[in-house]
Parts: structure tokens; C-alpha cells; sequence
């Protein structure tokens, strides 16, 4: 940091204390990251780039078998891109509502449970999604869009069970929708007063002053939205129960797919009765780390970036 | 004169405006008007609501859930708190305490921004002209002609100042209001900023609220002052009856720079 000063001498001891409990958390980290490569090299090794470029999986207990995380890989991007697109609007439409609209005693209610709501437990958010998204998308949803507009080609193959990239994707998007809400309130109510007097005063209606609010926290939005797609990419349980968890590579989000988490969660239990599966699976871990650790860095970078934008006047 | 075109001359009439902030009373009872062309000078001491009031004028307590508004502010005759807040401030150029240039924004597009949404231009050009004259009038075109594309956190202090300045005047407005615009400023570009206010003013008949702490700028610039104190008028009158005659003691320390 640009801003920070020494401690003076005697305070370094302190700082010093206070070093092999920071360390500890960073060390866990790089721990962490050479865990996963070493438990992956063996598949790496193996298959090569050729692992995430491939789409195959046929175990053998005799043998290395073939595997390749395409499938699980695009449908990771895929329900991850589907969260976001569902949450960027509405995440900033309750921003609107609760920040702008609502009386002081209904925002104050209603934040509060979008705060709990970010804090629960996600397989609740799966056993809903098994339980009530499933069948709605499945019945009123999917086939309507099928029939209507089935020619376009992400919605070209005929809805089956309802466990779906689109499922999984909606599911998703309910459970970052609080999270990504609770990161641009967060910058959003942190506007500095002069501002929002000067957005007020240039302002020809309410309509703008609420986009020139938006425009001054843009960094902060985008940095919300790459945390929530980071989030959403490793989302786990809740997305093993709604995916359909198939290996089947397809343009269409009725169909059902898989995802790294997802993959790894139903596959870890069986990964011992195979050579190099539990590799694969570790490899995949690590795919998940590197993006998962660019996409979160990118994010808090963005959300830093836009508290300084609004200091620097 | 008529007595409509006596309403007309009026461009800023304030009867008897009370604030809250909270629990706590800042404004009592305010009352003062502002022909066109005419310039009144707000003093007194910190805290005594001078920011309020202006905030008061231009509805910015609006979306302060604490505040609290009584009274009748008219522009142009016309009731800013019965009417779209928005559109009111259409005719207002307003230049805040501290500089607050929106940080996302270039220099230009923080002078464009408000004509643009307001709809005071039709062309491209037009809009380039009135960002010229604007940021010339406020004496900071010499410093940014350069880099109009760059952003305000580049700018020092004063420019940002005078760039908000710029702002409020490319607006057009009928009426300006200006919380110590010249604090942050050399005293050559103070000087200079006085006179375009002053011509704005007699040239263009804006009416002209500026808070003041120096009482020799107030005695420069303004035909009238009113002196808040603790929220309370204690003095209002035309600028030279005040100096040569004040009826306050306070007026007369705060006036010898004594408070
Ligand atoms: N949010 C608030 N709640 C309660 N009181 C407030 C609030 N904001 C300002 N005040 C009070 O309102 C009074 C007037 O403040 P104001 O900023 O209008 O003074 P000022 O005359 O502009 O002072 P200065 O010359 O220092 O700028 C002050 O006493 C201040 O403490
Ligand atoms: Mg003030």
C-alpha cells in the first residue's frame, strides 16, 4: 500500500507476532496449490493438454482408461455464464429497490433477509431445485420455449427430465443473486454524499440519477459479477442434484450436463477402484483453483478499484 | 413597472424556510430574494447552515430521510417544492463546497453530462462550443484544452474546483449557486472568477447565491448580503448599507475578520 507507514520499532515485535498467524493462512494456500499438481501430474502426464481438451470418460480398473474434462469444463463455463446473465439484472434491480425505492423500515427488512439468504446453506438451494424449479422448468418452461423458438439452437433439443445446463444455471443465479446484491450495496451505498449531490444536481430525472450512480460503481459491478461467476463455477452439491450429471456433449441447455465441481463430488467416492481417475478428478481440482484464483482476483481488484475512484475526489 | 414583470425580475424568492437535520433546527425562518442580474453574498460563521440553506433551495435534503423542510422556496415564481425536482434544477447551476467532479467521467463529458441530459444542445458542435466557453469562463481552459479527454482525478484541487465551476455554468442557468468557489483558488483565478461572475450576472441577468467567508469578496462582488448565524438571519440588506452600517454587533467583528 502507497499510504502505509513503518510501525515504529517497538510495534515491530508485535508485527512480528502477528506473523506466523498470517503466514499460516497463505501457507494453507500454497499448500494448497502443490497438492493438487502433484496429486494431478500422474493424469497431466498421461493425457496431457489433451485432459481438457477431450471429451471421453471410460474408466478401467485394469488399465489408465481415457479421460477428458471437456464436457464437464464447457458445462461449468456454461451454467456459470447462465447465473450470471439471470443475476446481473436481477441483482441490480433489488439494488434499485431496496437502495432507491423502498421505505427506510421495508429496505432494511428486505436486505436483511437477501444477507441471510447469501448465507445459507446451498444444498437447501438444491433440494428447491429438485423439489420445485425442476418440475416447473420441465413442464411450463422448457417445452414452451422448445416449441416456440426451438430453432435456435441452444434450445434445440427436446426437453427430458428437466435436469438441465439450464437448471443448473438458474439455480445457480438464485444463489449468487444475494451475493453478488450484498457486494454492489455495498459500494453503492458507500458513494460519497457530494456525489450523490452532484448526480442529483445534473440529473433531468430520477431515471438518470440512479444510471449516473450505477456508472460510478461500474468497477465495483463488474468485480461482483466475476466473484459471483467464481462462486457459481465451483457451486458443488446443489448442482450435482439438478444437472442430470452427463458426460453427454451438447449446444443445448435443455440437455443435461456436468460441471467440475459437480463431476468431482459424484465421481470421488468410485475414483479409488480405477488408476488415474482420482488424478483426473485432482486435475480438475486444479482447473478449478487457477480460475477460481484469477476470477476472484480480477473481482476484488474491480471492487477496490471502484472505493478509490469514488475517493479520488 | 407592472407587477408581473416585478414577478418576472424575481428570479429567487425564499419565505420563511425552516430546516431540520434530525432532531436539530439549522435554518429558522429565512426569508430573502434575489432579482436577476443581482448578486447576494451568504456569510457567517462555520456551521451557521450556509450550505444548508442552498442545499435547502435546490431540494438536495430530498433524499436525506433525517431532514425536514418548511417553508417556500420560488424560482422563477415558481414553487421548487410543489413542482418536478428535476425540472427545477434545470435552471440552477450549482457549485459545491468541495470539489466534486464525477470521477468516472473525462473532463469533458463532466461539462457535457448536464446540457446533454437536460437537452440545452442539438449538435455536436454545439455542445463542443458551449464546453469551450465553459471551462474559458471558469478559467481553466488553458490548463486542460490538452487533455479534455483525461480524467478529474488528475487535476489539482483548484482545477477541480473551477472545473465544477465550468460545470454549473454550462448548464446556462437562471440562477447560480456557489458555496465558497474560490476557497481552493489562487488569488489571481479568485479574482478572475469574481469578474466572470459579475458578468454573468450583469450581462446575462443570473441571479447569483455565493456563500462567502472573505468579507472583502462580498464587499467586491456582491449588491446584497445576508449574515447567518447559529441558522438565524441577523442581517440583510444591500451590501454598502451593511458595511458602512451594520446592525449586529457580531456583523461588525465578522466583518473586521474578528470571528
Ligand atoms: N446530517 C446532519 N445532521 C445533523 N446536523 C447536521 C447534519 N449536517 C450538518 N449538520 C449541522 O448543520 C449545521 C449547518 O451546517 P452547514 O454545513 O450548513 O454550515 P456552513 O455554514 O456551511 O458551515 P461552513 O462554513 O463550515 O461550511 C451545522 O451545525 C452542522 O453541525
Ligand atoms: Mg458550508
Amino acid at each position: 500500500m502507497d499510504n502505509s507507514v513503518p510501525p515504529p520499532r517497538e510495534d515491530k515485535i508485535f508485527l512480528y507476532s502477528l506473523l506466523p498467524f498470517a503466514s499460516v493462512i497463505i501457507a494453507a494456500l500454497i499448500l494448497l496449490g502443490i497438492i493438487l499438481l502433484d496429486t494431478s501430474l500422474p493424469a497431466l502426464k498421461e493425457y496431457g493438454i489433451g485432459l481438457f481438451m477431450r471429451n471421453v470418460w471410460k474408466p478401467r480398473e485394469d488399465g489408465p482408461g481415457e479421460y477428458g474434462l471437456l464436457a464437464p469444463i464447457i458445462g461449468t463455463l456454461e451454467t456459470a455464464i447462465i447465473a450470471v446473465i439471470i443475476a446481473l439484472p436481477m441483482s441490480l434491480s433489488l439494488l434499485i429497490l431496496t437502495e432507491e425505492m423502498m421505505p427506510n423500515k421495508w429496505r432494511d427488512l428486505v436486505s436483511t433477509l437477501i444477507d441471510v439468504m447469501a448465507g445459507l446453506p446451498t444444498i437447501l438451494y438444491g433440494l428447491w431445485g429438485i423439489e420445485v424449479l425442476i418440475p416447473f422448468l420441465r413442464d411450463h418452461f422448457m417445452s414452451f420455449l422448445h416449441e416456440k423458438i426451438g430453432f435456435i439452437p441452444l434450445l434445440s433439443c427436446q426437453p427430458l427430465s428437466g435436469s438441465s445446463i439450464l437448471a443448473a444455471g438458474m439455480l445457480l443465479s438464485i444463489m449468487i443473486i444475494p451475493f453478488i446484491y450484498v457486494i454492489i450495496r455495498e459500494s453503492y451505498s458507500t458513494i460519497p454524499q457530494s456525489l450523490v449531490e452532484a448526480a442529483i444536481a445534473y440529473s433531468s430525472g430520477w431515471r438518470h440519477y440512479v444510471k449516473f450512480k450505477i456508472g460510478l460503481i461500474k468497477p465495483a459491478l463488474l468485480g461482483g459479477l466475476l466473484l459471483g461467476f467464481g462462486r457459481a463455477a465451483g457451486e458443488t452439491v446443489a448442482v450435482a442434484l439438478v444437472i442430470g450429471n452427463s458426460f453427454h456433449l451438447s449446444s443445448c441447455i435443455f440437455a443435461p450436463g456436468y460441471t467440475i465441481s459437480s463431476l468431482i463430488a459424484n465421481q470421488f467416492a468410485n475414483s479409488m477402484y480405477y488408476p488415474l481417475m482420482s488424478s483426473v478428478l485432482f486435475a480438475g481440482g486444479l482447473f478449478l483453483l487457477s480460475t477460481g484464483l484469477a476470477l476472484n482476483y480480477a473481482g476484488v481488484k474491480l471492487i477496490r478499484r471502484s472505493r478509490k475512484l469514488c475517493q479520488a475526489v | 413597472m407592472t407587477s408581473t414583470s416585478l414577478e418576472l425580475e424575481r428570479a429567487l424568492e425564499v419565505k420563511g424556510l425552516n430546516v431540520w437535520l434530525g432532531e436539530k433546527q439549522i435554518l429558522h425562518n429565512i426569508t430573502f430574494k434575489v432579482n436577476r442580474g443581482e448578486i447576494l453574498a451568504i456569510m457567517g460563521p462555520s456551521g451557521s447552515g450556509k450550505s444548508t440553506l442552498l442545499r435547502a433551495i435546490s431540494r438536495l435534503l430530498d433524499h436525506r430521510t433525517d431532514a425536514r423542510v418548511r417553508g417556500e422556496v420560488l424560482i422563477n415564481g415558481i414553487n421548487v417544492y410543489t413542482t418536478n425536482p428535476y425540472k427545477a434544477r434545470k435552471y440552477i447551476g450549482i457549485v459545491f463546497q468541495n470539489p466534486n467532479p464525477f470521477p468516472h467521467m473525462t473532463i469533458y463529458d463532466n461539462i457535457a453530462v448536464g446540457p446533454k441530459l437536460h437537452k440545452l444542445v442539438r449538435s455536436k458542435t454545439e455542445l463542443d462550443n458551449l464546453v469551450r466557453w465553459a471551462l474559458k469562463s471558469a478559467m481553466l481552459w488553458d490548463d486542460v484544452k490538452e487533455k479534455l479527454n483525461s480524467y478529474p482525478a488528475e487535476l489539482s484541487g483548484g482545477q477541480q474546483q473551477r472545473l465544477c465551476l465550468a460545470r454549473a455554468l454550462a448548464m446556462r442557468p437562471k440562477l447560480l449557486l456557489l458555496d465558497e468557489p474560490t476557497a481552493n483558488i489562487d488569488p489571481v483565478n479568485a479574482k478572475k472568477i469574481e469578474n466572470i461572475v459579475k458578468k454573468m450576472s450583469r450581462e446575462e441577468s443570473v441571479a447569483v447565491v455565493i456563500v462567502t467567508h472573505t468579507p472583502a469578496q462580498a464587499m467586491r462582488i456582491s449588491d446584497k448580503v445576508l449574515f447567518l448565524f447559529n441558522g438565524k438571519t441577523i442581517e440583510y440588506g444591500p451590501t454598502q448599507v451593511v458595511a458602512s452600517n451594520p446592525d449586529h454587533d457580531l456583523t461588525q467583528s465578522f466583518l473586521r475578520g474578528e470571528i
